[in-house]
C-alpha cells in the first residue's frame, strides 16, 4: 500500500484531552489534497490524455487532473467506473472495457488503450492496388 | 509523436503495417514510402513492434474476466458477486488477498448496456466456465461466490469440473441457498428482511470503531434502491436488468449434488440456517466463522474484508496440505 498523497503538518490538530484530533485531522487533509489538486497544472501530455482527463474531472467532480492520478485512489467506485467507460467509448468511439479501466487506472494509461483501440479500428483499410511491401 | 500518432498517419497514406514473427510488414501503394519515411519506420522500429504487440493482446483479451490482482503463482481465485453480477465487490478483497494470490472478479454480461443479461444460472456457469478454460486452461482454480453470486459460483465449479479443470474448493461467502431467494419475492418476507436490515446496520455501526462509522453509513446510503433511483440512466438500468434477471435465474435454479469440496465462509458464529443448508448437497465442507455480531454486508468492507481475505488464506493452505 503505497500513500497516493503526502499532507505536510505544521502541528497536529488536538482534541480536548490532548489527543491527535481525527475528525480535524480527516478535515484537513482532505482540503488540502484538494487544494493541491486545483493549483496543480494538469501534466497531461497528448490530445487523447487531455480528454480523458476533462472527462475524469467532470465525472468525478475534479478541478484537475494529472497524467498519472489514479482513478479509484481519487474515488471512482463501480457505477463511476461504469460512466466514465462509457463516456470514453462514446467520445473516441472505441470499445473500451472496464477490465481496461482496472487493468490501466491512470489517464495515461487509459489514453494509452484508448489510442490502441483507435488505431486497431482503422488498420486494415486501405487500397489492395499495385502495392509494394517492405520488411523491417 | 507517439507511435499511435505516427501509425495513425500512416494509415492516412495507406501504408498498412502489421507483425510478421520478430518483423514489421509495410505494405503501401507504389511511391508512398519514400527514403525520409523508410528511415522513420526503421528508428521506430523496435517501438512499433511493441505497440501492435500491446494492440494483438487487446485484441484477444476477455473483458468479462476483470484482473483485480493479478500477480502470484497460486491457484488463481475466481469471484462472483452478487446479483448485480460487479466484480467491484471484491476489491477491498483484492487489497488484501496477498501478493501472491491471484485474484479475479467475473463481470456479467449486460452489466455495461452493451449486452442482454443471461437468464439461466446454467448459462451464467457454461459463460464463465468457457472463459475461464481458455483463460486459464492448465492447473487448478479456485471459485468464489458472495450473496447470490454463490449460486452462480455453485453452478461454475460443476461446471469447470466437468470440462476437466481441477476446482482446489469452491468458497462460498455469506451466500444463502437459492431457495432463501423464492422466499423473498414474499411481500412480507421482504418487509421482515427489510426490518431486520436496519437492525443489522444498526448493529454494525455500533460495533466500527468511529473512524469507520460515517463511511459504513455512506456506503449504505449510496447504494442505488433499485428501481426507485432508476430514472433514465442506461447504466442503472442495465444494472437493474442483470439484477432481476439474475434473481429470477436464482430462484428458478436446482442445484445439483456436488463431488468437490466446498467452503464455507459464514459472516458470524451464529449464521443464517439458510447458508448452512449447502451441507445437505456436498460431500466435503468446512465452515469458517466471521466475528460475533458480523453480517454479510461487511465480509467485503473494510476492516472485516482484511478478517475474510485471511478466511480465504487459511482455506487454501488447508487445500493443498490435503
Amino acid at each position: 500500500m503505497v500513500p497516493s498523497h503526502f499532507v505536510l503538518m505544521e502541528k497536529f490538530p488536538l482534541t480536548l484531552n490532548g489527543k491527535v484530533d481525527r475528525r480535524a485531522l480527516q478535515a484537513s487533509d482532505l482540503a488540502q489534497v484538494q487544494s493541491s489538486k486545483i493549483s496543480m497544472q494538469a501534466s497531461t501530455n497528448t490530445d487523447t490524455e487531455r480528454t480523458i482527463a476533462s472527462i475524469w474531472c467532470e465525472l468525478l467532480n475534479l478541478k484537475s487532473v494529472s497524467a498519472n492520478d489514479d482513478f479509484f485512489e481519487l474515488g471512482g467506485k463501480s457505477l463511476m467506473a461504469m460512466r466514465v467507460v462509457a463516456r470514453i467509448c462514446q467520445t473516441f468511439d472505441v470499445d473500451l472495457t472496464i477490465r481496461n479501466l482496472f487493468e490501466h487506472p491512470t489517464v495515461a494509461g487509459l489514453a494509452k488503450i484508448v489510442d490502441q483501440l483507435s488505431w486497431m479500428k482503422t488498420r486494415g483499410s486501405g487500397s489492395s492496388a499495385d502495392r509494394e511491401v517492405l520488411r523491417l | 509523436v507517439s507511435a499511435a500518432t505516427f501509425l495513425l498517419e500512416l494509415n492516412e497514406l495507406d501504408i498498412r503495417v502489421s507483425l510478421d514473427g520478430n518483423q514489421l510488414r509495410c505494405d503501401a501503394a507504389s511511391g508512398v514510402m519514400t527514403p525520409e519515411l523508410r528511415e522513420r519506420l526503421r528508428q521506430r522500429k523496435s517501438e512499433i513492434v511493441e505497440f501492435l504487440r500491446e494492440v494483438d493482446a487487446l485484441a484477444t483479451q476477455e473483458r468479462n474476466i476483470i484482473p483485480l490482482q493479478a500477480r502470484g503463482n497460486r491457484a488463481p481465485i475466481f469471484a462472483i458477486g452478487g446479483h448485480r453480477g460487479d466484480a467491484f465487490v471484491f476489491r477491498a478483497l483484492a487489497q488484501h488477498i496477498g501478493e501472491d494470490q491471484p485474484l479475479y472478479g467475473l463481470q456479467f454480461p449486460g452489466s455495461d448496456a452493451k449486452s442482454d443479461p443471461l437468464t439461466t444460472i446454467p448459462e451464467l456457469g457454461a459463460f464463465f466456465a468457457d472463459r475461464i478454460r481458455a483463460f486459464h486452461p492448465d492447473g487448478p482454480v479456485i471459485v468464489a461466490g458472495y450473496c447470490s453470486g454463490g449460486t452462480v459460483a455453485f453452478e461454475l465449479a460443476q461446471q469447470l469440473r466437468s470440462r476437466g479443470a481441477e476446482v482446489l474448493f469452491l468458497a462460498l461467502l455469506a451466500a444463502p441457498y437459492p431457495n432463501w431467494f423464492d422466499g423473498m419475492q414474499k411481500p412480507y418476507r421482504r418487509a421482515v428482511h427489510k426490518f431486520q436490515a436496519v437492525v443489522r446496520h444498526a448493529r454494525a455501526v455500533c460495533a466500527l470503531a468511529h473512524e469507520h462509522r460515517l463511511a459504513y453509513v455512506a456506503r449504505v446510503l449510496s447504494r442505488p434502491r433499485f428501481p426507485n433511483q432508476l430514472g433514465s440512466d442506461p447504466l442503472l438500468i442495465a444494472q437493474n436488468r442483470v439484477a432481476s434477471a439474475t434473481i429470477k435465474a436464482v430462484c428458478d435454479y436446482e442445484p445439483a449434488p456436488y463431488p468437490g469440496r466446498v467452503n464455507l465462509l459464514l459472516p458470524s458464529n451464529r449464521p443464517p440456517s439458510t447458508m448452512l443448508d449447502w451441507q445437505n448437497i456436498v460431500e466435503n465442507s468446512d465452515k469458517f466463522f466471521g466475528p460475533a455480531g458480523g453480517h454479510a454486508d461487511m465480509m467485503l468492507s473494510e476492516p472485516f474484508v482484511r478478517m475474510t481475505a485471511d478466511l480465504l488464506r487459511s482455506c487454501y493452505e488447508t487445500a493443498v496440505s490435503r
